[in-house]
């Protein structure tokens, strides 16, 4: 059976739209949490049912992402049994996961919307697959202007455009939103290169401080909206209107 | 794009994400909620088998967990 015959389109490119104006979405810890134990139970009965499966095996091109945003999720179903099963690990290992847990997640939530502008606007043809790039660059620049870091649409376009096929394409973006090549651009704000380590740890602690302060943000608004409430529903107790 | 391996079963394509030991963590390709964890033996890899207990369900999470922790060089 050849490798690449009859390829479906990734569910990923199912959705072409050129100028997508999503925005990194935000879920909050109580959400994943909800999320990841819906996750959990159901990889667990689909695990241990009984039933043996006699599966087709083949190989086929999927994004890059897309395989990495469920990493991230089967990492977190790893970590929701490790949590419950205190004694497998030791405790200090257990101590030290949940936050590093929480933080990955963080990072490839917010990442994972802006690869998928990349994905988004990649098209199949009997050629194989091409980009639009036009697409992807109005889109990050739409992202940077409501306030999405530089940095992070810079790393994501380095690495989500990295095969050497692809190099052109990542070129053309970087150009049409910085005027510079991933290297000039790299080196302009401290960097090595487009490659440089120091890049993605920046990337990844400034989304991960970015949302946290977002989260206490919101709890604080919360907050005050509780307690104007309360002092409403006191005056209305009071006789007020 | 990545190749990767694909095993397709009830008209569904399920990501092989990784394989650890004789364990593969399987994700649909269209649904990333719809994930499974399989064993092989004798390298037949196209027979998918359940886990037998909760215990080896726990094992094989956690060997993807101290791979992943690995990987992430905490």
């Amino acid at each position: 059976m050849s490798d690449n015959k009859d390829i479906e389109i990734p569910s990923f490119m199912n959705n072409t739209s050129r100028n997508s104006e999503r925005s990194p979405r935000r879920v909050t810890p109580q959400e994943r949490a909800e999320i990841l134990e819906v996750d959990f139970q159901r990889t667990k009965e689909q695990s241990l049912d009984d039933e043996v499966i006699h599966a087709k095996k083949s190989r086929k091109k999927v994004s890059k992402m897309s395989q990495v945003k469920k990493m991230g999720i089967a990492f977190g179903l790893g970590v929701g049994v490790t949590l419950g099963v205190i004694g497998i690990l030791n405790k200090d290992t257990i101590v030290e996961i949940p936050e590093h847990w929480k933080e990955r997640q963080i990072t490839n939530e917010y990442l994972s919307d802006l690869y998928d502008v990349i994905h988004d606007n990649a098209h199949h043809n009997s050629n194989g697959y091409w980009y639009d790039t036009a697409g992807i660059a109005q889109t990050f620049h739409n992202m940077i202007e409501r306030g999405v870091p530089e940095e992070a649409v810079a790393y994501v376009t380095a690495n989500g455009l990295d095969y050497v096929y692809e190099e052109d394409e990542r070129d053309v973006v970087f150009h049409s939103l910085f005027d510079a090549t991933p290297d000039e651009w790299a080196k302009q704000h401290g960097y090595d290169s487009i490659e440089d380590k120091d890049l993605k740890k920046d990337v990844k602690r400034n989304i991960v401080r970015s949302e946290k302060a977002d989260e206490y943000n919101q709890s604080l608004t919360s907050m005050l909206e509780d307690n104007a409430n309360q002092m409403d529903s006191n005056v209305k107790g009071l006789g007020g209107r | 794009m990545k190749e990767v391996d694909i095993y397709t079963f009830d008209n569904k394509n399920y990501v092989l994400l990784d394989r650890i030991e004789n364990y593969l963590f399987l994700s649909n390709e269209k649904n990333d909620h719809d994930m499974m964890i399989r064993k092989i033996e004798n390298e037949d890899e196209e027979t998918l088998l359940p886990l037998e207990s909760d215990e080896e369900f726990e094992k094989a999470l956690l060997l993807l967990v101290t791979k992943k922790l690995k990987e992430e060089e905490i």
